[in-house]
């Protein structure tokens, strides 16, 4: 996806349409961990857009907020966080070519920089580089409420005449010092608007500081060591971390053992506090769009367009929109445990397991993620810097055993132990383990051939730790949900009405069989016995609902590919089910109660016995051992989640990933599942 | 990263980071790592020459520069050449 926000390219500078007047663009840029997205949120709240800078998958978020000098409202960029310009990594390229404004980017006019009042000398690096591209400059001098309890105090104002830029105090987090900040902003944009000569910085003193060269890292090291020296009191001041708490915790979060135990107990918990929450919207979401389906359905007559209105485009609606509670709570509670710093200690405690497979540390969140879906495991992969680290990621994370699995899980279990729940819960937490294992052997074949290259050893910057933040994590959700609603959504929403019409059409008669049954059932209602009626209407449903299942598109594609699938076992009906599920998993099994005994729900025993004694068309069992084991493995390892492809091809930045995916993940089913057959044919299991 | 100008005598003197314990300080001396690692390594502001103390030995490296905590995984660790200093 490379749309970007209408503000940040040119030409198309303009805010809602071509005849309104150039909005001033101010971006804001800092170091990883500096508060930057808080204060983003604090300036904007909800009046910002995410989208992708061009030609890139770094997420750009742009949002507004109200100046005096420009009589209105500018548009405030957030720039990737970054430690310096001058790396050759995808962030600091992007924000280059934004402050020099290289097409398509608009150069913005005056600059907000983010630095941490607790650790002056290492952000001063990136005020250092950004004072040579002569944009006026603010200086946003944040966390002081955590400088001044470890004994820091720092004079904003002789900084600021030190490194010949505004210096404005903020605790981003409480909202203090923003209105002078935005006063501050107000006059670089002004200065920006008078036509004030480029050659900036925003202020000039005597006891402004030489510009450093930013290429030489000694001289801008020196620099920014003067400038903290000088506004703080002197050299005596230099040196000390000063945050004994984080050290006696990182004692602990990254011990081999206990970490381990740390990490497994918070990951735990998050899991179940997802879990445990995500059901009660997910219920409601669900409640609420059988209601609109159904009302729709009382209003409209039947036909066509109501069943593409009622099975197609609110039944996709509501398969996409259920997921939104797991998205958002997901997100809500990784933003809660980044901000509180542990994370970067997580991902180090994981790093030691997943290096041998070619992963990073870092890898870990959205594989855990994809345990519940993986459409927010692949979108949490941006945490990850290395580019070829998170396409792997993203490539082996669907592999994981995800939620819209396990119906298919507990009814092929159930039909290969029935009786025996022991061995059943045996096979269930196999299928979770072989996910697991083809993610992990995936990942290292991939590392050896076309994303060659070990995991980058991990160098990671570990904040100190602190209270997280709700409101940015409430916003971050806010902001991650509209995304996955405005970018997947209509693209699912497409596919699965694509697949309703497939399996619904073309409309055919019922089968004589069942015209027969309803004219008995008819007679046997007039006779006064409801019972034997309502008896031969449900066998006159099912034969119709097989009859236009085996006739419809997605049925005769059944049939066409079911050599495809006979060696693993399957028949033309199990091949539907197969095929139909490629909208989503979980359909399997609706498909296969609707096509083998001719129900919409598989819970009851009833149903899941009618499954077990289905036959096919020569009179043998559709569910044999060996078929359901096969079928099992092929559910595990097979890439069936289109909404999941979407997202892929939009995260990984292009349809071949999509390609690649969808083909090595179904062709390794495919082989998995054809062993796993023919093996237990060779043992004497049929 | 290039080699560091500093006088011969100190080439003498140092060790592997690995080989520092927990509350040592030094200095570093040279990166043998590639390209990028040490570019982030830089910025975060442990280039040649700074001064840093180790936090927690073994993997993760801890490192405190100035006020900045790197956390370093061992492959990391093991391609530095640093110069053991006084504890301040």
């Amino acid at each position: 996806m490379t749309s970007a926000p209408v503000a940040l390219v040119e030409p198309t500078a303009t805010v809602g349409g071509a005849s309104e007047p150039k909005v001033p663009l101010v971006a804001l840029i800092g170091n990883p961990n500096t508060g930057k997205t808080t204060l983003f949120n604090r300036l904007c709240g909800l009046r910002a857009k995410t989208a992708n800078f061009p030609g890139t998958t770094t997420d750009a978020r742009v949002g507004r907020f109200d100046l005096e000098a420009t009589g209105g409202r500018v548009e405030l960029v957030d720039l990737p966080g970054l430690y310096r310009l001058q790396l050759d990594l995808p962030e600091s390229r992007v924000c280059r070519d934004v402050l020099e404004g290289k097409a398509p980017y608009r150069r913005p006019d005056a600059v907000v920089v983010v630095i941490d009042a607790t650790n002056l000398v290492r952000n001063l690096y990136l005020v250092g580089e950004l004072i040579t591209y002569a944009l006026p400059t603010v200086v946003a001098l944040n966390m002081t409420d955590i400088a001044r309890r470890r004994g820091l105090s720092i004079d904003p104002a002789r900084l600021g005449e030190l490194i010949g830029c505004p210096v404005v105090p903020i605790v981003a987090r409480r909202g203090e010092g923003v209105d002078q900040l935005r006063a501050a902003v107000d006059g670089a944009v002004g200065q920006a608007l008078r036509g004030a000569p480029a050659a900036l910085p925003t202020l000039r003193t005597d006891r402004q500081l030489p510009r450093p060269d930013p290429a030489d890292f000694e001289a801008l090291d020196g620099w920014a060591a003067r400038a903290f020296e000088g506004s703080v009191g002197g050299a005596s001041a230099v040196g000390a971390a000063g945050d004994s708490v984080t050290a006696r915790l990182d004692q602990a979060f990254t011990h081999p053992v206990l970490g381990t135990a740390v990490f497994v107990l918070v990951m735990g918990g998050l899991f179940w506090t997802l879990f445990a929450l995500a059901t009660v919207p997910m219920d409601l979401i669900e409640a609420t769009f059988e209601h609109l389906g159904g009302w729709v359905a009382g209003v409209m007559p039947p036909g066509a367009i109501h069943d593409l209105l009622v099975d197609g485009i609110i039944g996709g609606i509501a398969g996409t929109v259920v997921f939104l509670p797991q998205i958002c709570l997901l997100f809500f509670l990784i933003s809660l445990l980044e901000d509180t710093g542990y994370l970067a200690r997580a991902a180090f405690v994981m790093d030691r397991i997943l290096c041998r497979f070619g992963l990073p540390g870092q890898a870990f969140v959205p594989l855990l993620s994809s345990h519940a879906c993986a459409i927010p495991g692949i979108l949490s992969a941006k945490l990850i810097p290395d580019r070829h680290d998170r396409l792997a990621t993203v490539l082996v994370a669907p592999f994981m055993s995800c939620s819209a699995r396990l119906p298919v899980y507990v009814l092929l279990t159930g039909l290969l132990f029935a009786e025996r729940p022991f061995f059943a819960g045996l096979a269930f937490a196999l299928c979770y383990l072989l996910g697991a294992t083809a993610a992990l052997g995936s990942a290292w074949i991939a590392r050896r051939t076309f994303l060659r290259g070990r995991s980058r050893p991990m160098v990671l910057e570990l904040p100190s730790y602190k209270v997280p933040s709700v409101r940015t994590a409430a916003y971050t959700a806010y902001f991650q949900g509209v995304t996955f609603l405005r970018k997947a959504g209509t693209v699912i929403v497409g596919i699965c009405v694509v697949m309703w019409w497939l399996s619904a059409y073309p409309q055919v008669a019922p089968p004589g069989e069942a015209l027969q049954l309803r004219a008995e059932a008819a007679a046997a209602a007039s006779q006064g016995t409801p019972e034997r009626a309502e008896e031969l209407r449900h066998q006159a449903d099912f034969l119709e609902a097989r009859h236009a299942q085996a006739q419809s598109f997605a049925g005769r594609l059944g049939r066409t590919f079911e050599p495809v699938f006979a060696p693993l076992g399957f028949d033309w009906q199990l091949t539907v089910g197969v095929l139909t599920s490629f909208l989503a998993r979980e359909v399997f099994v609706s498909t296969m109660a609707v096509l083998l005994v001719g129900v919409d729900e598989a819970e009851d025993q009833g149903v899941i016995q009618g499954i077990r004694t289905a036959v096919r068309d020569d009179g043998t069992r559709v569910f044999t051992p060996a078929t359901a084991a096969s079928l099992l493995v092929f559910f595990v390892l097979a890439m069936q989640c289109l909404p999941t492809l979407a997202v892929t091809r939009r995260e990984a930045g292009g349809l071949g990933w999509a390609g690649l995916q969808l083909v090595y993940m179904t062709t390794l089913a495919w082989l998995a599942a054809f062993v796993t057959f023919h093996g237990l044919h060779w043992l004497g299991v049929a | 990263m290039p080699r560091p100008s500093i006088h011969p005598e100190e080439s003498h003197r140092t060790v592997n980071l690995t080989q520092l314990h927990a509350g040592d300080c030094g200095r570093l001396h040279a990166a043998e790592l590639g390209h990028d690692d040490a570019a982030i390594l830089m910025a975060l502001g442990l280039a040649r020459r700074s001064r840093f103390r180790v936090s927690k030995a073994g993997d993760p490296w801890i490192l405190e520069v100035r006020s900045t905590r790197i956390g370093l995984a061992d492959a990391v660790a093991r391609g530095l050449q640093v110069i053991p200093e006084p504890g301040s």
